[in-house]
């Protein structure tokens, strides 16, 4: 073989990898119909991967180390462990002497984000307070939280919910004399929307 | 034809190994008390409060243009209805527009917007 078919022969297997990798990485191998797992499942678990790599490498507590590890065997973080995450930055906030509590966030899509609010009576004990929170936030939640709020089923909501808003937004866009294209998509409806309620100063809030 | 061999295996392993070693990373801004468009490592980032906009609730949003595909996030601080100063401690994170929100009158003063892939 000539040293330049070696060369044609490396640079068609490089190109072949490059394909297939990125076929895998982008959850389309075997279009979803194979015997490997879904596509969701497999970006799951590569979310849950990174999640658990960081959170080690992030000095997260073995808490939320164990909640990580029995989510990616689960293929999925539930929202009781969410809570439970929140309920360890609350109980670090009281054990450094500071004042918080439990609350929920619902957003527009009706997807339940559980939450640690911390309080102090005014700015200053406030700010006083806030680094120690944020460390607590760190050690006992972040990975947890950003993995369910992230989690392909979770985003399916929330796209869903958008989804089923694309035609208001696009009609409110229209009211207000920005036209739109047909074949637009909701999250491009929805930065259309952002760009003029920026533009109007406020007032022509077709996001919300 | 065996140093051929070598090539393709490390060619192939050069490829792959990276993806799974990979760590994410993430973008903060510092505490901010105004809205609009910024850039946040290059990608357009929306970000505002609602505040006294019942029923939209009180809140305060961020959102990327879309064009950057990364997580957004969003966490919010500011003044309760009874004078009280709070601070979520928790990130409303989203693939592309997070709104962390309180159902009772509050004032959000200021919001951190977080960025990154996943």
């Amino acid at each position: 073989m000539s040293s330049r078919s070696v060369g044609r022969l490396i640079r068609s297997v490089g190109f072949m990898t490059c394909v297939c990798a990125t076929l895998m990485l982008s959850g389309c191998a075997g279009g979803g119909t194979g015997d490997g797992p879904a596509p969701d499942a497999r970006a799951f678990a590569a979310q849950a991967r990174k999640d658990l790599e960081d959170a080690t490498a992030g000095h997260a507590s073995e808490h939320q180390l164990t909640i990580l590890r029995e989510a990616f065997a689960a293929g999925e973080v539930t929202y009781d462990q969410a809570k439970d995450a929140t309920y360890m930055v609350i109980e670090c906030i009281h054990d450094a002497g500071g004042t918080a509590e439990y609350e929920e966030n619902r957003d527009d899509s009706g997807f339940v984000i559980p939450n640690a609010i911390l309080t102090a009576p005014d700015d200053d004990a406030l700010e006083a307070m806030s680094a120690i929170a944020e460390q607590c936030s760190n050690r006992e939640a972040f990975w947890v939280n950003k993995l369910y709020q992230l989690q392909p089923t979770s985003q399916e909501t929330r796209d869903r919910y958008w989804l089923e808003q694309a035609p208001a937004i696009r009609q409110c866009l229209e009211d207000h004399g920005f036209p739109t294209s047909s074949d637009a998509t909701p999250k491009e409806l929805r930065v259309l929307a952002l760009r003029v309620l920026d533009e109007s100063g406020g007032e022509t809030n077709c996001v919300d | 034809m065996r140093r051929t061999l070598v090539v393709i295996i490390v060619a192939v392993l050069g490829i792959l190994l990276p993806a799974g070693a990979a760590s994410a990373t993430y973008y903060i801004t510092g505490w901010q008390t105004n809205s609009g468009w910024n850039s946040l490592d290059g990608c357009s980032i929306y970000r505002k409060f609602n505040n006294g906009t019942y029923p939209q609730n009180y809140s305060s949003v961020a959102a990327d243009d879309f064009l950057c595909n990364r997580d957004v996030g969003v966490r919010g601080k500011g003044i309760n209805g009874s004078g009280t100063s709070f601070e979520y401690t928790n990130i409303v994170w989203d693939n592309t527009y997070a709104k962390q929100s309180r159902a009772l009158p509050s004032i959000f003063n200021n919001m951190k917007v977080y960025h990154g892939d996943h």
